[in-house]
């Protein structure tokens, strides 16, 4: 028990800090310096939020591991081991390489806010571009890193799909493990609750940071565009660096499942992805994303809107809900559905319902972040133009909050897609999604009949993906 | 354009927000077809005293009425909506994901957008054919005349009108400012408009209010605001004053600036209050000239009495002293308002000298 806290814990903080270490840098790059290529790195630095960590982990057993395609090549030339890529190792640059955009996006919204004069107030006082750097923009940026942190530590505590890939022993995969090898529930359930425990705690740290600090609600749109930063003889070195990048994180797993693909291809592998795969999974994530945004749509208008404690209660209470596993989350769907509601185990409407417990917030933010930007005297001039509270709501705030409501749900959506325990647990029997396609036959060593779905998941996620970094550079 | 204009009545509003008092005891009357300023410094609760009249606030206690209708009273309030007043927010509030006309016609039943009402208000402000606009696209100016439009559209018996002019540069303000003067004439609607500029204040006002610390001070004219204000504070709010320490004895009082007519007898310690205009100089003398701010259809001068306090003079045309001439300080204008002291106020360093806008 020790050990697995102890794993679960240090996995954690190792990816958020990496993850931080890459994204920020990137996050600077790609909005505010000559960078060459920099448009197309600033799209394709966020892509790899669209690969499922085990479909990550999958990549890179397939390239690295033991007899994978790295191995084939190197063997000529007298290679005949690499360094192993199970354990905490692989695991770390696994979960980093996937899961840094999440910082590099909040990062970089922020970053995009950021008032030039402040910086050039700094230059004049006497400072320099990195003491201006750390004494003025980073602290700026603080908020957004922590926030940006957070949703990454959470993501690497729930993680189920790539420490089981790479079997690493952390909390969620020793309590699908128990679950499934001996129906144990009351010992996945006491693995879950420290889980919770450790998940919680983490949250608290962060509201105890934001909390000495001070998140800044609004910022204020900076009145010029900033300035372009000439990075001089470190441009280049900056893209070698990206490019490196890029290439580890994107082109490398899109390569080894072509790879296996071909290879599944020659061995005769049937075409197993049909069209009912993609339907599946189709269907469930555009149910639980719709289901997401309609039930946030309240709660984002009671809070920004009405204040107050109750808007805030329930607005924590959705964020619990995130902050929890999938795994535990799945679990307690299945005692609850499997004791109390028998005619709903098993269906569709379970799944819907995990997801948006799990994934809720995701919109929720978003809607939130677009009503804050809808001026209340808007709905005050409706008001003294002869039009009631609900005809208000429908003509002003909706409409203009459009642009949170889409990218909420298209991340909702992403989630969705890439989600892999709940989904294990809950999707009614024989709908098999292409996610829980993917891992069953990754776990069964089936490399090539996982690539096809594999594939067809990273394309599908990519669209919501586009969606959201493309609406970001709008803004 | 406008329907039979309504008068509004405001008695004893009070309104807090939490244990924040904004709006003490409040009573207020507009006269149907007048414009009143509610002119205070920022703070006073002059933009919650309108948004109440609004609808967009619920006063806690006190009564509104608008025409004939009571609109707000204990335990009833009629939501903004049915209200049938108009309003222009400091900010405008023009809906940006709707074009011009539709801004306009946002108030309108679907008759009357029909019937070219739409078209007619922007007409009116000087925006006619500007309907397929996107607010984004238009001049500060532009978006106050849509903002305009849009709340006159409807006809509204009373169009309020939250500090309109500023978010305009200042050489645009004046302009506007006319522009919405001569509109308001012609529309012969009440109006009410919140500043915190007097000079606005004057020029469009019929009447002004003037608000602090969430009360009504004193309401009149223009002119009768500035000749008698109520206390040495709205003195120095509604314009230019020297406020000078006086010991009166009957009809005139004892001043730095010399013996000043009194418009009332009184006795004792007081306050005498001295427009700038009124004050005279001339060369030579015990007073010192300390600066010269030239206006151009008019000069100030800042004069150290011998007494001690400092005067402000104004003088028409282009200066004629500079720094550091002495000067003798009079004063010639018409029998001048004095304030008794009272203990605490002399107790306290204000209450002579020059008081700032």
């Amino acid at each position: 028990m020790r050990e697995l806290l102890w794993n679960t814990i240090s996995l954690s903080a190792a990816v958020t800090l990496t993850s931080v270490a890459i994204a920020v840098p990137i996050a600077w790059l790609t909005v505010r310096t000559d960078l060459p290529l920099r448009r197309f790195f600033a799209v394709v630095t966020a892509l790899p939020l669209a690969i499922p960590t085990y479909v990550g982990g999958y990549a890179f057993i397939g390239a690295l591991g033991p007899r994978g395609t790295l191995q084939g090549w190197l063997e000529p030339f007298g290679v005949d081991s690499l360094p192993a890529i199970y354990g905490f190792r692989g695991t770390w640059l696994v979960l980093t390489l996937f899961t840094y955009p999440y910082v590099l996006l909040t990062v970089r919204s922020s970053v995009r806010r950021l008032d030039p004069s402040l910086e050039e107030a700094s230059r004049m006082l006497g400072q320099g571009a990195w003491a201006t750097f750390v004494r003025v923009v980073l602290p700026q940026l603080r908020p957004s890193i922590v926030a940006g942190s957070l949703l990454v530590a959470l993501y690497t505590l729930s993680d189920f799909g790539a420490v089981s890939m790479l079997r690493y022993d952390s909390f969620t995969r020793a309590i699908f493990l128990q679950y499934r090898a001996s129906l144990d529930r009351s010992t996945a359930a006491v693995l879950g609750l420290v889980l919770v425990a450790v998940t919680l705690a983490v949250l608290g740290g962060e509201a105890a940071s934001r909390g000495s600090a001070g998140y800044h609600g609004l910022h204020a749109r900076s009145a010029r565009r900033a300035p372009v930063q000439a990075l001089g003889r470190w441009r280049w070195p900056a893209f070698a660096a990206l490019s490196a990048l890029v290439v580890l994180a994107l082109a490398l797993p899109l390569a080894v499942i072509g790879t296996w693909f071909l290879r599944g291809l020659d061995q005769g592998e049937p075409l197993r992805l049909t069209t009912e795969l993609i339907g599946n999974s189709l269907r469930a994530s555009a149910l639980g994303a719709l289901a997401s945004v309609v039930a946030a749509w309240p709660v984002a208008v009671l809070a920004v809107r009405r204040g107050g404690r109750l808007g805030r209660m329930i607005e924590t209470a959705c964020w619990v809900g995130h902050s929890l596993p999938g795994v535990v989350v799945a679990l307690a769907l299945v005692f609850f559905g499997a004791r109390q509601v028998p005619s709903l185990y098993q269906t569709q409407w379970m799944l819907t319902l995990a997801y948006v417990v799990l994934f809720l917030p995701q919109a929720l933010g978003a809607i939130r972040a677009s009503l804050l930007q809808v001026s209340p005297t808007l709905e005050d001039a409706s008001r003294t133009l002869g039009k009631g509270s609900t005809v208000t709501l429908w003509r002003i705030v909706a409409p203009l909050a459009r642009p949170g409501l889409l990218s909420g749900g298209a991340l909702v959506f992403l989630t969705c897609m890439k989600e892999l325990p709940a989904t294990l647990l809950l999707a009614p029997t024989g709908h098999p999604t292409l996610a829980t396609q993917v891992w069953n036959a990754t776990s069964e060593a089936l490399f090539a009949r996982a690539a096809l779905p594999a594939m067809a998941l990273v394309l599908l996620s990519s669209v919501p993906m586009a969606i959201i970094v493309l609406r970001e550079r709008d803004r | 354009m406008t329907t039979e204009p309504s008068a509004i009545e405001v008695r004893g509003v009070h309104k807090a927000f939490g244990r924040n008092a904004v709006l003490h005891d409040v009573d207020l009357d507009v006269r149907a077809g007048t414009v009143l300023a509610l002119l205070g410094p920022s703070g006073c609760g002059k933009t919650t005293l309108l948004r109440t009249i609004a609808g967009l606030e619920h006063a806690d206690a006190g009564t509104i009425s608008v025409g004939r209708h009571r609109v707000a009273a204990p335990g009833h309030h009629v939501p903004p909506e049915r209200r049938q007043v108009g309003m222009v927010f400091q900010d405008w509030a023009l809906f940006p994901h709707l074009d011009v006309g539709r801004n306009v016609g946002y108030g309108l039943p679907r008759r009357e957008r029909a019937a070219g009402r739409v078209e007619q208000a922007l007409e009116m402000v000087g925006l006619g054919g500007m309907a397929a606009r996107l607010p984004s696209t238009l001049s500060g100016g532009q978006q106050q005349r849509v903002a305009l439009a849009r709340a006159i559209a409807p006809q509204p018996s009373v169009l309020l009108l939250d500090e309109p002019f500023s978010n305009l540069d200042t050489t645009l303000r004046v302009q506007v400012r006319t522009e919405l003067h001569r509109l308001l004439v012609e529309l012969d609607v009440t109006s009410v408009f919140v500043t915190h500029d007097q000079e606005e204040a004057f020029v469009l006002g019929d009447q002004v209010a003037v608000m602090l610390d969430g009360r009504v001070v004193q309401q009149a004219s223009p002119a009768e605001l500035y000749a008698n204000p109520a206390s040495p504070w709205v003195a120095g709010f509604v314009g230019e004053a020297n406020l000078l320490a006086g010991s009166a004895g009957g009809a005139t009082a004892e001043t730095a600036v010399g013996r000043v007519p009194l418009e009332a007898g009184s006795t004792g310690a007081c306050t005498v209050l001295l427009r700038p205009e009124d004050i005279t100089l001339a060369l030579g003398g015990s007073g010192v000239v300390e600066l010269t701010e030239f206006y151009g259809h008019d000069t100030m001068y800042l004069v150290r009495t011998e007494a001690g306090p400092t005067v402000r003079a104004r003088s028409a045309g282009p200066p004629r002293h500079v720094r550091g001439d002495a000067v003798t300080v009079g004063y010639a204008g018409p029998p001048a308002r004095a304030y008794p002291v009272t203990a605490k106020e002399a107790a306290s360093p204000e209450g002579d000298g020059v008081t700032d806008v």
